[in-house]
């Protein structure tokens, strides 16, 4: 089964006068099939992650590391080799994934788009091709949304169509980078429901980059939390929810409407300046001496992979 | 504490490095530079006073790099004053066109409404108004001078700077910050003046610099022509008296070829350098801001 | 001791017209009446698109009624004369949800306070200086985002921003339309608690505008919810 395998990744930004430490020594395997929902608020480094995998950072960007795709190194990759992954086998399906739609062209033709592209396919085989799997993920209505265009349909209804698209040439990993950002409380039942549809039907990987909780936590088979670049926790989705480990998870828990909106003390990290030793000790209630002058190591407890002091 | 001057001079190395990312604008905005330093310091650079004369129509040498003209002018002295002319008329109408159709296209654009659609109506009627043919009628009944160029250019010339002007509040005053403002109160002259207007720098100042561009070109043209100031000598007075009094005749080519050489130089430098700005607006966003004084410096100490 | 209300909105309905010749009216809601006590906070909530940020907007005033009034002390705010209008205009403020888009990108924060500071009338440096300061010390801003333009600072601090901003004029009701939907999970918790701290620390009244009920509940005293099937107030 296809595996990622993302070893000790670094990536830095330089913007005019400063650095941004967007990612900090992050290690992380995902193994075939499974959904792994890389959580955490702005500015964590999630999507940086994301968009390492492909290589679609911007010129002005320091990677360190190694990401390891079906054997081979993704970072070392010539662009000619990454062009034949992106898409076919590893799909990445971006923020605002509505705002992809091209808003003058018809529906069919843009999911069958890929197919014609990477697989050179006629359009008309293309078309019934992506007309197929349409049907095979519950898009009731087919002839007239196939030929219909993008505006008219809701937000929810042009992210699933990205989604489905992305599907249409059979990845073996796809990448939702904030599939549900800015949709209302029914496109992101849409989505979600999208997404659970293909975990069960084509048993494909999910890596899923999100904020949102009730996204997690209805299809992930395993959350990671990342703060200020770092992952702080690793978990299996029911015991995450259930009781987090690290401090900085079980704030963001409390944070929680369901639990009473409780803040986390102290103002959010500054990418530019992070703090040394721990990067949540400044706002942890739990911190000891240690937490400000080393780097927490990562703990295995029970299945679990936690970077904190506290389980040494 | 950040002091004023490094902030600014960081603010123009910027713009420097900005613009050197298009080496075409870096070399029009050195040009341009060129003959800014040449206008201002016209008195110290020519090699003889504007009035002094010698003998007439000769050739280039080493006392007379460009030769004399008719009256027997050093043809040197009269292209570096003429400068000053040419650029100062070109600033001056372009200040004057694009004042007027940067008020016009705020007022027009924020108001909306009638207020919009008369502005309109009277924008259309001036676009219909020939400009050359009319600045030829004035200067025949009226004085030919230069601030009667500057003049009836500048009031012709707003009418482009406005449809762009108002294209652009139209998106502005539909942004949050704006229905923010009025909700705090704030009167609607300070929302037009001091909230849209600096949101409109990025339009404003490309269209001034092609401005001034057409606007030294046409003041070229009309002086050519004959309607220019004759007491003060532009570049295109001077290819203007050559072919009066007889240069083109004469072959005298470093006469009339200098001048028109300047003015092309010139007007393509500007050209360039608006370029660099169109470009790389975002860029340029953060060297505009680096410009303005910290708050904090102003009012704590 | 009743609490002494502040803002009636009667009977206020609101249809938007398009079209220029055949003006056809698309209606966004219809006979909503509710008042707002000094102090308290008032949820209204319901679907996306329902109507909720047009009901804000027509009571802070900033776009009127098709029908209806809406009574700020006792007087009909679209009826106001000038003084009292300006006095309204002052004591009625909104907050939205896009926190970057409340404030103008080409000026710094100081000079946005600044400007605010310059409309209350207060022409003496000093004591400008020290508002923007005290009202900076209220919402958990320090000194150095006042060099800042708005695209440089989070989510977070924006909405601060702009809490302050509204903070100056020394309001007594502030509209909130969603003010935190834009905001990360921890954030949004800061800025719900900073609300309430400064409504009791002010004395301010709130009309909350979400379409999270939880967040609904949790800010307000009373409910006020636009679903066609719940239209009432718990």
């Amino acid at each position: 089964m296809s595996c990622l395998h993302i070893k000790n990744l670094s990536v830095q930004f330089k913007t005019g006068r400063d650095t941004v430490f967007a990612v900090d020594r992050v290690s992380l395997d995902h193994t075939g099939g499974e959904t792994l929902a890389l959580m955490g608020e702005t500015g964590c480094g999630k999507s940086v992650i994301a968009n390492s995998i492909v290589r679609l950072l911007p010129e002005n960007t320091s990677i360190k590391g190694e990401i390891f795709f079906k054997g081979r190194d993704l970072l070392k990759a010539s662009e000619r080799e990454l062009n034949q992954i992106r898409g076919q086998e590893i799909a990445i399906v971006l923020q605002n994934p509505g705002l992809a739609l091209n808003p003058i062209k018809k529906l069919g033709k843009q999911i069958a788009e890929p197919l014609v592209i990477h697989k050179k396919m006629p359009w008309k085989q293309a078309v019934s091709q992506a007309e197929q799997m349409m049907n095979q993920l519950r898009f009731t209505g087919l002839k007239e949304k196939i030929k219909a265009y993008p505006f008219q349909f809701s937000g929810g209804m042009n992210q699933r169509v990205i989604i489905a698209s992305s599907m249409v040439l059979d990845p073996r990993v796809i990448i939702a980078d904030e599939p549900t950002k800015g949709l209302d409380m029914e496109a992101r039942k849409e989505v979600m429901r999208e997404l659970a549809d293909i975990k069960k039907r084509k048993g494909s990987s999910l890596l899923l980059i999100t904020h949102d909780f009730d996204l997690s936590r209805e299809i992930a088979d395993r959350i990671a939390i990342m703060y200020a670049g770092e992952i702080m926790e690793i978990a299996q989705n029911k015991k995450y929810f259930k009781e987090p480990l690290h401090p900085y998870a079980r704030a963001l828990m409390q944070s929680l409407p369901e639990n009473g909106f409780k803040p986390i003390p102290g103002p959010p990290v500054a990418m530019t300046d992070p703090p040394r030793g721990c990067k949540f000790h400044p706002r942890c209630p739990f911190r000891i001496k240690k937490c400000a002058g080393e780097r927490p190591p990562e703990i295995t407890i029970n299945g679990r992979q936690v970077r904190c002091f506290l389980y040494a | 504490m950040k002091q004023k001057a490094p902030s600014r001079f960081k603010g123009l190395m910027k713009f420097d490095q900005e613009a050197g990312r298009f080496p075409a604008s870096r070399a029009g905005m050195i040009v341009f530079m060129i003959f800014l330093f040449i206008a201002l310091f016209a008195g110290i650079l020519a090699p003889y006073g504007p009035n002094e004369r010698f003998a007439p129509f000769e050739s280039p040498s080493h006392s007379h790099f460009l030769g004399t003209n008719d009256m027997g002018h050093d043809i040197l002295t009269e292209l570096i004053y003429g400068s000053r002319v040419s650029l100062l008329v070109g600033i001056l109408t372009a200040c004057l066109a694009t004042g007027l159709g940067l008020v016009i296209g705020l007022v027009s654009g924020y108001f909306r409404g009638i207020t919009d659609e008369v502005l309109m109506a009277v924008t259309d009627i001036f676009l219909m108004i020939p400009r050359i043919p009319l600045v030829i009628i004035c200067a025949v009944f009226l004085r030919s001078s230069y601030w009667l160029i500057i003049l009836v250019l500048g009031l012709l010339w707003w009418t482009t700077t406005v449809r762009i002007v108002r294209s652009k509040v139209l998106q502005i005053r539909e942004m949050g910050f704006i229905v923010s403002a009025e909700t705090l109160g704030f009167s609607k002259f300070h929302i037009l003046f001091s909230e849209i207007l600096p949101n409109t720098v990025f339009v404003i100042i490309p269209k001034f610099m092609l401005t001034v561009a057409s606007a030294m070109i046409a003041e070229a043209s009309l002086s050519f022509l004959g309607l220019g100031d004759p007491s003060s000598k532009s570049w295109g007075m001077m290819i203007r008296y050559a072919f009066e009094r007889g240069g083109f005749i004469r072959d005298m080519w470093w006469w009339y070829i200098p001048p028109g050489l300047c003015i092309t130089v010139c007007v393509l430098s500007i050209v360039l350098m608006s370029f660099s700005l169109e470009n790389s607006v975002d860029r340029f966003t953060d060297i505009f801001r680096g410009l303005i004084p910290s708050f904090t410096r102003m009012r704590r100490d | 001791m009743l609490p002494l209300c502040l803002m009636e909105i009667q009977d206020v309905s609101k249809t938007f017209r398009y079209g220029l010749i055949k003006r056809k009216g698309r209606s966004v809601f219809n006979n909503i009446s509710l008042s707002i006590p000094s102090g308290g906070t008032v949820g209204i909530t319901g679907k996306s698109g329902i109507g909720k940020t047009s009901l804000g907007k027509i009571a802070a005033g900033i776009i009127p009624p098709s029908k209806g009034h809406v009574l700020y002390k006792g007087k009909d705010i679209f009826k106001m004369q000038k003084a009292e209008w300006n006095t309204f205009r002052t004591k009625v403020q909104m907050m939205f949800q896009d926190p970057e888009g409340a404030l103008n990108p080409m000026k710094t924060i100081g000079r946005q306070f600044n400007a605010v500071c310059r409309l209350m009338g207060e022409k003496d440096n000093n004591k400008a200086c020290k508002r923007i300061q005290e009202v900076m010390d209220q919402t958990g801003l320090s000194d150095e985002i006042l060099d800042r333009f708005p695209n440089e600072l989070s989510g977070g601090q924006n909405q601060r921003v702009a809490l302050g901003r509204v903070l100056l004029l020394e309001p007594e009701i502030i509209i909130l339309d969603e003010p935190t939907s834009a905001l990360d999970i921890s954030v949004q918790a800061q800025i719900l608690q900073l609300l309430k701290t400064i409504q009791q620390e002010n004395r301010i009244s709130y009309l909350y505008i979400s379409h999270n009920k939880k967040l609904i509940e949790f800010m307000s005293d009373t409910i006020f919810s636009m679903d066609k099937d719940e239209q009432d107030s718990y």
